[in-house]
């Protein structure tokens, strides 16, 4: 699915109005990895939610394969995974994937059962034990599992992995990666890992401190599987950083790791 | 899922446990566990006539209860070709609701307060029968305390229920004594505050208090203003006004049996009680139970009753109350006839 | 990844109970003391030896009152919950209504049951069921406030993602909002429940043909204080087990919560 973005800015209403996105376009072909990064409060999280219609744009337009928002979520081949896994504690790790497939499009079959997404991310031993008992990452594997079964051509994903820790991250960072190249689905990736950005994107935008505006449109044309040894991933890393730095007036990160 | 079908289960298990056990025929309940035994052959064939009783109170052995319990027991209703359901009232208005909504058709009342409430607001209650011929109250005092007289009230802490009786203020007047000089407190029903000391005269009920003070070892003088020439009035059986236009055969017929009932009672005391405890529960003194019958049946009988049958009343006799009931609580003016009959009494007496 | 913490846990409910018995046994012996030595009579405090005699020799008395006064507080608990929960559901539906049936639910709550009581009599005549309404009416209210809460606030996360699904309000309601809402549920039953014994006592006083609410009130008009406190002790102990039944059901119920409360 291919997104187009024309022009969107959008102000919070409010006694304090804030300006989260100030005139932001962009175009995102079907099947491409896009990671955004950016400081805190620079509206990344703000444009996946106008993605997904949680909220509605004050100006500009977003088209996914020419349909409004409103009209993909209803279709349901939208995905969306945030930094809280979102799990219902009262279902089962199967449970918890079988209620996604209930809502399911109903226009195609879905081309995954409940087992087999589980397979997929590593968590069909634990399929009958309940999401209390489950870790951090395996918890996050299992909203991915959710997602997969989905079969969504956009996943909007916010940060999913950062409230893991380190080991965890490289580690589901790298199965999504391949689960993501055998399926191949549009991927809006918001994160504060460049490190993370660049293992997985195929492109890489990156925003100014708020109001958000893209600073920087960077395609990642080094081959996978990526090693952070490589010349052109620790190019590309200060590359990014320099960016940052520009807007990095008061020193220190404003919450950039790597 | 399946816990929730397990848990449906249980609850509609506990549902019907609940529905059972909510078939109201517990041991205290009004039905008593005894069969009624007709001694007589039922006359009529047809199909005897339900009515509703409801004591003014608590099952007890006061002489309008005593009369339904042993009519009912000893098939004297089933003689007169009814079925009567005995109900018992918790106190408060709700018989006197009841019997003025239909309700209920017969019920028991106080003749003051019957009066009182004909009066203001002007219920259509009637009384049939008045079988407590002198008032149910008196004042008790400690025997230890020494008093003789209501003139000995004065500097002492006399309690009341409620609001002041008009026994009361008649008493003091009538005993010579002076009312600014006593002290008038509201009491509950709690006839320990005399055996404490909190209050050195009680009101209360002659046939029920003073057994309880003298099982718990006091004794004590009784003031009844009946004896300082005071009109006081006791029990009766009720009925609306309504029912009394519309079905006095029924009220004859009902009456007839409960006098039987009294006059039964009188002459097999241990029986009767017997008969009373089966609506009481274990929690009731058989002892308590006859001193009330034996306290009551001493004035069942007056000049009047002896001159025209049990529960007879005159008219003499209520608008002698009427007036002490206007002097001293203040009663609006009342049609004395309209208060009570003794249609019934004369037609059940055939 | 199983909490290894449960049978420390178990260890600590074992001695929490143990250490409640003890207490209560205490307090018992006390008062006998109490009365012996000051000689307290009998009408205005009875020992508890004397109590726990008078029990035992009207057990058929008491087990067939406190089967009444229990059938009747569970059905009115039922009634009140289902009515609170209804009420509540309907409010997540159409909130515009929550200002108009909160305020009447509250002239509902404060109205004294004395005046109620005798009302129902007149429209639903002598049975259990006027003393099933008037349990019902007291233990609406926790139902309902918790429960509205409960559907109310519900995480946002979850919120976000069923909306992501286009899940429509309903669906939202019945595989969202209700099981969320079921430790509301639970704390307002913990609330309601000893309310509504209390209901069916209190109403039995108002009239009845049985139960332990009408025996406490016979004994206290004949001063039998041992047969009233019989009953408030009988009371006292349906309180706490329909409590303790109340905690393991919760606990099994809503499993995915970790309950910090023992008794």
């Amino acid at each position: 699915m291919d997104l187009h973005i024309v022009e969107v800015s959008h102000t919070f209403p409010g006694r304090l109005t804030r300006e989260a996105l100030y005139k932001v376009s962009l175009e995102v072909p079907s099947g491409e990895f896009l990671a955004i990064i950016g400081p805190s409060g620079c509206g990344k999280s703000t444009l996946l939610r106008l993605i997904v219609n949680q909220i509605v744009p004050s100006a500009g337009k977003i088209r996914i394969d020419g349909k409004t928002p409103a009209e993909v979520v209803a279709e349901r081949r939208m995905a969306w995974m945030a930094q809280s896994p979102a799990l219902l504690p009262w279902l089962t790790v199967e449970g918890n994937v079988q209620l996604a497939l209930k809502f399911h499009s109903p226009e195609r079959p879905p081309s995954l059962t409940a087992r087999e997404a589980l397979r997929l991310v590593g968590l069909e031993d634990v399929a009958a034990a309940y999401p209390k008992m489950l870790s951090g990452g395996m918890q996050q594997r299992l909203a991915l599992a959710r997602t997969l079964v989905m079969d969504a051509g956009l996943w909007l994903m916010d940060e999913p992995f950062a409230a893991l820790d380190e080991l965890t991250r490289e580690r589901l960072t790298h199965e999504l990666g391949e689960i993501w190249y055998q399926l191949r689905p549009t991927v809006l990736w918001v994160t504060h890992n460049i490190y993370e950005a660049l293992r997985l994107a195929d492109r890489i935008l990156v925003f100014s401190p708020h109001p958000g505006r893209v600073v920087g449109d960077l395609h990642v044309d080094i081959p996978r599987p990526r090693q952070e040894s490589d010349a052109g991933f620790q190019f590309m890393l200060s590359h990014i950083r320099q960016i940052l730095s520009q807007y990095d007036n008061q020193g220190g990160n404003h919450g950039i790791n790597n | 899922m399946k816990k929730f079908l397990s848990l449906f289960s249980i609850t509609i298990l506990c549902i019907l446990t609940a529905c059972q056990s909510g078939k109201p025929i517990p041991p205290t309940a009004d039905q008593p566990n005894t069969e009624p035994v007709p001694s007589l052959t039922v006359e009529s064939t047809a199909e005897p006539e339900s009515i509703i009783f409801m004591a003014g109170y608590k099952p007890q052995a006061n002489l309008p209860n005593v009369g339904v319990y042993m009519a009912k027991a000893k098939g004297f209703f089933a003689e007169e070709n009814l079925e009567v359901e005995v109900k018992h009232s918790s106190g408060g208005g709700e018989s006197t609701q009841l019997i003025t909504t239909g309700k209920i058709q017969v019920t028991n009342m106080d003749a003051a307060v019957l009066m009182k409430r004909r009066a203001d607001p002007g219920l259509p209650i009637v009384s049939i029968a008045l079988i407590g011929q002198k008032g149910q109250q008196a004042f008790a005092a400690l025997s230890s305390s020494g008093m003789k007289t209501p003139k000995d009230w004065e500097g002492k802490k006399v309690g009341y229920k409620g609001t002041p009786p008009p026994d009361l203020f008649a008493l003091i007047s009538a005993a010579g004594a002076d009312l600014n000089k006593i002290e008038l407190i509201n009491v509950g029903y709690d006839p320990r505050l005399l055996a404490q000391g909190s209050v050195d005269v009680y009101p209360l009920f002659k046939s029920n208090e003073p057994y309880l003070l003298r099982q718990w070892g006091y004794d004590i003088i009784l003031w009844d203003a009946a004896d300082y020439g005071v009109p006081t009035l006791g029990l009766t059986y009720v009925t609306s006004d309504d029912i009394l236009k519309n079905n006095p055969d029924m009220l004859t017929r009902f009456l007839r049996a409960v006098l039987r009932g009294i006059e039964y009672a009188a002459e097999n005391r241990d029986e009767a009680i017997d008969i009373v405890l089966t609506y009481t529960g274990p929690e009731t003194d058989r002892d308590h139970m006859r001193f009330m019958l034996d306290t009551e049946i001493l004035d069942m009988e007056s000049d009047v009753t002896r001159q025209y049958g049990l529960g007879w009343q005159t008219h003499e006799q209520w608008a002698a109350l009427a007036e002490v009931l206007k002097k001293y609580d203040a009663m609006p003016d009342v049609d004395v006839d309209s208060v009570f009959t003794t249609k019934i009494l004369e037609a059940a007496q055939k | 990844m199983v909490s290894t913490t449960e049978s420390s846990a178990d260890k600590i409910q074992k001695g929490s109970t143990l250490s409640a018995w003890v207490l209560v046994l205490f307090f018992f012996v006390l008062w006998e003391a109490i009365v012996r030595l000051v000689n307290v009579p009998v009408y205005i405090l009875p020992a508890p030896s004397v109590v726990f005699l008078t029990i035992a020799k009207n057990i058929s008395t008491y087990a067939n009152g406190t089967l009444l006064t229990v059938g009747e507080a569970v059905l009115g608990l039922l009634l009140g919950m289902i009515a609170g929960t209804l009420l509540a559901s309907l409010l997540v539906f159409y909130p515009k209504l929550e200002g108009g049936v909160m305020t009447l639910a509250i002239l509902m709550k404060s109205t004294p049951l004395v005046a109620i009581a005798p009302l129902l009599t007149l429209w639903l005549g002598f049975g259990i069921m006027p003393k099933i309404i008037i349990t019902a009416l007291m233990t609406f209210f926790p139902v309902l406030v918790n429960v509205l809460v409960g559907l109310q606030k519900v995480d946002p996360a979850l919120i976000d993602l069923f909306r992501s699904w286009h899940a429509s309000r309903s669906q939202i309601f019945f595989h969202l909002r209700i099981p969320s809402s079921l430790p509301n549920l639970f704390a307002a039953i913990k609330i309601s429940a000893p309310l509504a014994l209390i209901g069916a006592v209190v109403a039995e006083w108002t009239g009845a043909s049985g139960g332990l609410g009408k025996t406490m009130w016979l004994a206290y008009t004949n001063l039998n204080l041992p047969f009233l406190f019989a009953a408030i002790f009988i009371l006292a102990a349906i309180g706490i087990l329909i409590y303790w039944l109340l905690i393991r059901l919760e606990s099994w119920i809503i499993f995915w919560q970790l309950d910090t409360q023992n008794l």
